[in-house]
């Protein structure tokens, strides 16, 4: 049998999870390799060692102010919502007024321009960064 | 995971999602201690596992309306919460911050209390120890260990909570049970030659 069946099977053996077949099939490679056999009763002492703890209990202060919380902040991304969709309605709107609009001068539609390609460009130079650093980030295979 | 409560649960899972409030205070009220600590099993303190339950939750809720109703709560929940802390701790790796932040007390309790004091002492330090060993595993080790010993979760639960087959969740187990008991032996032999050297002071 391949080792890493063999882990495999000591495995569901010691936490109760192992079918009849897989048992067979484990009896099978202890018999002929009794160093298993060691393996599965320190893996079970393990097993035992572990099952003398639990996780500890939140303090009822720390739940209750969980609770709290959240319900006080259910409202708050409806609010948001509207608040950034409003912003960028504004922003374009405000963007077209000034670029588009022949009553200002030459200089000030410049300017302006200038200013919101300049916001671009670091933009865009952020985003780049961001995204070179992810290649090098050691947790990048963390769903996100 | 999550079979307690089946219909009451289905309940206010379609009151939530019809925008009742007092429902999903329910649902916080039901699964609040265990993202608690989960969370604290993830992060290693109770601040942070406290900022990540809150906003798992209000992840859940701007969310609930994609959530088929039919199936359990905490198994979607868990998944959000899960890459939240694991984002969390990305993010702390990346500032060149330690990723885990340990809590002095830990997160694990001895189970039951007898009457010896000297024995329940003992129970204490080595839950310490534990907690300072899990906390060392991998984030992938470390998940197994708390779903598996702390959650009771079956390989069916975990496979299906880690979208993950059978057979993985039962070698990742073996490499996290082998990583465990190398942390714990490496503190264990650490904390004998703390107390040989101090025999030898004394």
């Amino acid at each position: 049998m391949e080792q890493d069946r063999a882990r495999e099977l000591l495995m569901a053996h010691m936490d109760g999870e192992i079918t009849d077949e897989e048992h067979r099939e484990l009896e099978a490679a202890m018999t002929a390799s009794p160093e298993l056999r060691r393996e599965l009763a320190r893996w079970e002492d393990l097993g035992r060692q572990l099952a003398g703890f639990r996780l500890k209990d939140p303090a009822d202060e720390v739940l209750e102010a969980i609770e709290r919380s959240v319900m006080a902040q259910t409202g708050l991304h409806v609010g948001w919502f509207f608040v950034g969709g409003a912003a960028l309605l504004l922003f374009g709107f405000a963007v077209v007024s000034v670029l588009l609009n022949p009553h200002l001068s030459l200089f000030f539609r410049a300017s302006a321009a200038g200013l919101l390609l300049g916001l671009a460009l670091l933009f865009a130079v952020k985003v780049k960064e961001r995204l070179l650093e992810r290649q090098h980030d050691p947790y990048r295979h963390v769903i996100r | 995971m999550g079979s307690r409560g089946q219909e009451p649960e289905k309940q206010l899972l379609r009151r939530a999602r019809d925008g009742d409030r007092e429902a999903f205070a329910g649902l916080v009220r039901t699964h609040r201690t265990a993202a608690m600590q989960i969370a604290l099993g993830f992060l290693g303190n109770e601040e942070d596992a406290r900022d990540l339950t809150q906003e798992a939750f209000l992840r859940a809720l701007s969310h609930i309306h994609r959530f088929d109703v039919e199936r359990p709560f905490f198994p979607w929940f868990y998944k959000i919460l899960r890459n939240l802390c694991f984002n969390h701790i990305a993010k702390r790796g990346r500032h060149g911050e330690c990723p885990l932040k340990l809590e002095r007390d830990g997160g694990i309790d001895p189970r039951g209390k007898g009457d010896d004091p000297f024995q329940n002492l003992a129970a204490s330090e080595r839950a310490e120890f534990l907690w300072e060993a899990l906390c060392a595993l991998s984030e992938d080790h470390r998940e197994i260990i708390l779903l598996r010993h702390f959650r009771d979760c079956s390989y069916q639960e975990i496979a299906d909570t880690l979208d993950i087959p059978r057979g993985t969740v039962m070698s990742r187990l073996y490499y996290a049970r082998g990583a465990l008991a190398k942390e714990l032996d490496s503190l264990l032999d650490g904390q004998a030659y703390r107390l040989a050297d101090a025999r030898e002071a004394n």
